[in-house]
């Protein structure tokens, strides 16, 4: 167990988003936009870090029967957090995503990375893994908000003032003024996740398989 | 066995206490961002510069140096595509025939038309929304889109949606011409 495995495989791996394909409901559901993937994925990785360091933590405490209830109850208190949080700080990005922010304890990224990962794990780790996988699944969230506004919509980073504050109001780029509808609605990002993970794989099993050798010449006059 | 239920149960009071503490840092924010956030859009509809002040949650007055300058309200539909269409309907009192109000503009505040098609009705898609601008229910103004032989544009592919939210404008006028006096009287 070192740093460096565990940041490989949340990034690349073993990616929550494409390879577990965990938490695929807020994926698909708020990938529409760049700023909405921005806010959902940040959060997300908020309360995986959170929720991991806790359980960790609490990990002596527990055995099998209590475990599954106080990792839930770790993740919710989190989560609910987070909406505060948010609601507080950021109000109106609130209004457009607020109901997927509740959604996160439904996210089995969590659960899965509390049950497999950091109730064995000493804190250093738990808090790297959660932070990592939370990565991973911000960076595949915000790829596909991007795909999806410039083809939905024909704009990039609209709307990103909400986040980052008034700053970035000019922050838009326009590609078009019309889109390809079909991308901002639910089909489009079940085509987009569909690709990504068929881009992954075909790169990782390009990356993992050696060339094959060349036919000999005994194969030559077979159909 | 009952040392693990103590521990839970410690875990989740340890939880609760956070959580309500958080929120007890934070409620006086929330209600304050939810309050702002109402009548940033409120103002927005209205282009309207001075005081609001509530009637309820529906029900707006807009006020200038004091006097009452008009409404913003809260109106409904169920004839649009999908499910309900909710606006702020904002209206000027007119100081030389009170009896008739001219719009100062319309807003949607909630709908779930389809996107590309009938969400045109959204300000941030499309301006068509502006064109209430101006109007008043007496001058002669056909309350439905073009196709239908009225005075608004309908969208190519999408006529339900349009026609739905001119209906609606219309209403809620015919409805405050009916009950501005009330509302006067409630304030």
């Amino acid at each position: 167990m070192n740093y460096r495995s565990i940041a490989s495989e949340g990034i690349w791996h073993n990616n929550p988003a494409l390879v577990q394909l965990l938490g695929l409901c807020p994926l698909l559901a708020v990938s529409n936009t760049f700023v909405n993937s921005l806010g959902l994925g940040l959060a997300t990785l908020a309360v995986l870090t959170a929720s991991n360091f806790v359980i960790s933590l609490v990990r002596g405490l527990l055995d099998d029967s209590t475990r599954l209830p106080a990792q839930i109850m770790v993740i919710a208190t989190f989560v609910t957090l987070a909406d505060i949080a948010m609601q507080t700080w950021f109000f109106e990005i609130h209004q457009r995503i607020g109901l997927f922010i509740a959604l996160i304890v439904t996210n089995c990224t969590l659960l899965g990375r509390a049950e497999a990962f950091a109730s064995r794990q000493p804190i250093r780790y738990a808090i790297f893994d959660g932070f990592m996988m939370g990565i991973g699944f911000l960076v595949v969230i915000l790829i596909m908000g991007s795909l999806r506004e410039i083809f939905g919509q024909g704009t990039l980073f609209a709307n990103l003032h909400l986040l980052a504050g008034t700053g970035a109001t000019n922050a838009t780029i326009r590609f078009s003024d019309t889109g390809f509808l079909l991308m901002l609605l639910p089909p489009g990002a079940f085509i987009t996740l569909g690709c990504l993970i068929a881009l992954k794989n075909w790169a990782g099993s390009a990356a993992a398989i050696p060339a094959r050798p060349a036919p000999s010449s005994l194969d030559a006059g077979r159909p | 066995m009952n040392t693990l239920v103590f521990r839970l149960t410690g875990l989740a009071a340890v939880c609760g206490l956070l959580l309500g503490l958080a929120n007890l840092a934070t409620s006086a924010q929330i209600k304050a961002n939810r309050q702002a956030f109402a009548e940033r859009q409120l103002l927005e509809v209205t282009g309207h510069k001075g005081k609001i002040r509530k009637i309820d949650d529906e029900r707006y007055l807009l006020l200038d140096a004091g006097q009452p300058r008009g409404f913003v309200f809260g109106v409904e539909t169920n004839q649009g595509y999908n499910g309900r269409i909710s606006l702020w309907l904002g209206v000027e009192i007119n100081a030389s025939n009170p009896s008739k109000a001219s719009i100062l503009g319309v807003r949607v505040r909630s709908h779930q038309e389809t996107p590309g098609l009938g969400d045109r009705i959204e300000l941030a898609v499309s301006d068509w929304i502006l064109a209430f601008n101006g109007h008043q229910s007496a001058n002669g103004t056909h309350w439905d889109v073009r196709k239908f032989g009225g005075d608004f544009d309908q969208f190519t592919g999408a006529t339900i949606t349009p026609r739905a939210v001119v209906h609606a404008v219309r209403d809620g006028l015919v409805r405050y011409e009916q009950q501005k006096d009330e509302w006067r009287n409630e304030l």
